[in-house]
């Protein structure tokens, strides 16, 4: 008897705290993030991917990602990489909340150092949106 | 101990939820949606390194020596090179080219009239289809703002490689020691 009234409690916990994370969280876009280390520089320029083609040794890329809240309310944006990139992949700005129809230009950076080795890297960028007031 | 299980079965709960609820679709989309759009445009920056102008000095009884990777030295004992730097353009659609540069001549070489000159060319026919440019003209670097080399660089297989040469001239009374400066190439997307 005892162990059914914490079933049921346990259970009405979870799906209220559930149906509160699920209501405010909007959405989680994951972009495929792609690069080469090579001798000489190239571009690729993929409208869907965060392509930046290929950089020589000590050298750097960066490309740019708009973000643009239509909402009426202010999310909050979070932007994870994914952990083989970690050594190569930057952002400019990261845990910010955007008002309502304001824009804001991310830029994304690769940068390669001497010892980097020479090779196509892949990866993948997340933007998870959240409302403003739940940070 | 039950209430460790229960404790355990809650957060295990709490996670697959909140992960089963959010997969990357818009949920509350009738109330408006987040734009994320990639931008048209990379830059990539490299440096000088990439053509190694090596060790050198003016002879003794000029006043500046000419040296770039067309393979000519003039006025000095520098190594000559014949390698500029490629640009290519290997994704899938068609770009335009601006270059600028970190340094004016002054910056990078000092002395009395230093000189920064870069030259483009089609490394594969027709790579570049729209230029203001000339093609093998020498172009003075005067500031770090972009210069648009190519309107058109076309990413077809065979036809998608410029080729950037460098020309510096070096006063007899220019910085010494190892100087460096890096170059920025931008593609931007066309249409």
């Amino acid at each position: 008897m005892k162990y059914k009234k914490y079933i049921v409690l346990v259970a009405i916990l979870i799906i209220l705290l559930g149906t509160f994370i699920s209501i405010n969280n909007i959405e989680k876009r994951k972009i495929e993030v792609k690069f080469e280390i090579g001798e000489k520089p190239g571009f690729d320029l993929d409208p869907e991917a965060l392509t930046f083609g290929r950089i020589p040794k000590n050298s750097s890329a960066t490309r740019n990602i708009n973000i643009y809240n239509e909402f009426n309310h202010d999310i909050y944006i979070y932007i994870s990489l994914s952990k083989n990139l970690l050594g190569f992949l930057s952002v400019s700005e990261n845990n910010f909340i955007l008002n309502p129809q304001e824009s804001k230009n991310i830029s994304f950076f690769i940068n390669s150092k001497n010892e980097s080795e020479l090779g196509v890297y892949e990866g993948y960028v997340i933007i998870k949106t959240t409302r403003g007031w739940l940070r | 101990m039950t209430k460790i299980s229960f404790a355990i079965l809650f957060l295990i709960g709490l996670i697959v939820i909140s992960e089963v609820m959010i997969t990357g679709n818009v949920i509350n989309s009738s109330e408006g949606f987040v734009n994320v759009s990639l931008e048209s445009s990379i830059a990539i920056n490299f440096t000088i390194d990439l053509i190694d102008f090596g060790s050198g000095s003016v002879y003794l009884n000029n006043s500046y020596a000419t040296i770039d990777t067309r393979g000519n030295v003039q006025g000095g004992n520098w190594n000559p090179i014949d390698e500029g730097f490629l640009l290519e353009n290997i994704g899938n659609t068609n770009v335009s080219i601006d270059l600028s540069f970190e340094k004016t001549a002054r910056e990078y070489l000092g002395g009395t009239n230093p000189g920064y000159y870069f030259m483009f060319n089609n490394l594969e026919e027709n790579s570049c289809l729209d230029s203001e440019m000339g093609y093998e003209e020498w172009v003075k670097v005067n500031n770090s703002e972009k210069i648009r080399i190519c309107n058109d660089f076309q990413f077809i297989d065979l036809n998608d490689s410029l080729r950037i040469d460098l020309r510096l001239i070096i006063p007899s009374d220019s910085i010494m020691g190892q100087r460096t400066n890096s170059i920025t190439a931008t593609a931007t997307r066309m249409g």
